[in-house]
């Protein structure tokens, strides 16, 4: 005779059923305890909302340069020939007249505009990123559940939790351990998602890094530099003789002080594009880790600390030069 | 239209061309007239050579919008992911509210019944507009 035979026998159907269905339930809360102890063992997502936070901070910078294609061309361009006809001559006094030039600031706009396209793009990605793992994101609480609950008591009668107190406190367990449960489980969702969006698409990430960090490198400093050129043609006219020595002193202050106000200006570009590269080093670090490794790894957070740390450096560097 | 590289390269062969005529222009030796007449024809070629760099941005752009684009449909990702984490807050707040409606309907109170449903159908509209 089988066991189950056996129990049959000796105390009926329904009492078997009963039971068997009370180790059904045992088995099922033992496995969701198994799996939240499993799951509250991983660490949070912390390190990853570090990187894409300080990321999305060393790309905003860029607009605190202030220096830009348009600006260029207002500023520099168009008043390269205030002095030209002696304008601060004493012996010729003429009105200075702005350059004017075809399809600008036009194209100074349009290039801005490119610039701005891919800062944004790179930024949203990474602010996206950082809002799937911002701890603050999934918050349930089961409270009003628990709530409602306890204020009515024919629902309290009908689910055997008429005992007051421990009526109550059954609720309050019962609310707590649904809260930590399905935060768990939406943490786990979260973990895969970021590591599946990281490794999706960090080729296009890299990319897009490339083209914006040679449009900086290659050309917007460059443009810079032909600024810098154009304010030592500017103030050719130090070298008047005739001008007064004090008119000359005011002159080689304004010289200094736009001088001063470029180099700054070249610094944060040359640091915001050192941020760029690092961003697209560490993310291709991770993504690369994480085809083989879990996100919450200790091999893979240590690869993403390190990096939120240099952007992290390279974003305070950028600050301290404002 | 130019590739980007002649662009950058030709910015690059006028801006070092001025500012050797710049450099030229700070001899001392020279009559005023003359760094003028020099500082004038470096004004010329670095004004240009700007217009070129900016070209070649857009140029860059150009090549590279591809990786850009699929670069912004991880947002449509991103976007799906936390519709789906929230979703679930959603559900436990209307799960809080079946909880009054159950004990409404239990208790035969119909003024608490059509509270609930209200509140349940105003969060499920909620739901659906987000």
């Amino acid at each position: 005779m089988t066991f189950k035979k056996r129990f049959h026998n000796r105390e009926g159907p329904a009492k078997f059923q009963q039971k068997t269905n009370i180790m059904k339930q045992k088995k099922y809360l033992a496995s969701l305890m198994a799996l939240v102890i499993v799951t509250s063992s991983c660490v949070d997502l912390e390190h990853i909302n570090s990187f894409s936070k300080t990321s999305v901070h060393t790309i905003a910078a860029y607009k605190d340069a202030g220096y830009s294609y348009t600006y260029s061309y207002f500023h520099f361009t168009q008043t390269s020939g205030i002095y030209n006809a002696g304008n601060a001559s004493p012996k010729k006094v003429t009105t200075p007249s702005l350059v004017f030039l075809d399809n600008e600031p036009k194209t100074a706009m349009a290039a801005d505009a490119v610039i701005n396209v891919f800062m944004t793009g790179i930024s949203a990605y990474f602010s996206g990123i950082s809002k799937i793992s911002d701890q603050d994101l999934v918050n349930f609480n089961f409270d009003d559940i628990g709530k409602n609950l306890r204020a009515d008591k024919t629902l309290k009668a009908k689910l055997n939790l008429t005992d007051d107190k421990n009526g109550d406190e059954k609720i309050a367990a019962l609310t707590k351990i649904s809260g930590i449960f399905t935060t768990e489980m939406a943490g786990a969702y979260r973990r895969k998602r970021v590591k599946e969006i990281m490794i999706k698409y960090d080729g296009a990430l890299a990319l897009s890094i490339d083209a914006l960090t040679e449009m900086l490198d290659n050309c917007l400093l460059r443009a810079l530099v032909s600024d810098a050129g154009l304010i030592d043609s500017k103030y050719s006219i130090l070298a008047d003789p005739d001008l007064e020595y004090s008119k000359k002193i005011d002159l080689m202050r304004e010289c200094l002080n736009e001088k001063l106000q470029l180099e700054k200006s070249r610094q944060q570009i040359v640091k915001i594009s050192e941020g760029l590269k690092k961003m697209k080093e560490g993310h291709h670090a991770v993504a690369e880790k994480l085809k083989t490794a879990t996100i919450t790894s200790k091999e893979a957070i240590v690869f993403v600390r390190k990096y939120a740390a240099e952007v992290y450096e390279i974003s305070n560097t950028i600050k301290s030069i404002q | 239209m130019a590739e980007t590289y002649s662009l950058q390269s030709l910015g690059v062969i006028l801006q070092e061309a001025a500012l050797a005529i710049n450099h030229r222009a700070k001899d001392e030796t020279l009559e005023y007239k003359e760094v003028k007449a020099l500082s004038y024809q470096a004004q010329e070629l670095l004004i240009k050579s700007k217009t070129l760099f900016e070209l070649a941005t857009i140029e860059i752009g150009v090549k590279a919008q591809d990786s850009l684009a699929e670069l912004n449909t991880a947002q449509k990702d991103i976007v799906k992911t936390l519709k789906t984490i929230k979703s679930v807050q959603k559900a436990i707040n209307i799960a809080g509210k079946l909880v009054s409606l159950s004990g409404a309907l239990l208790s035969s109170d119909v003024a608490g019944v059509v509270s609930s449903v209200k509140g349940i159908l105003t969060d499920v509209a909620d739901d659906k507009a987000s």
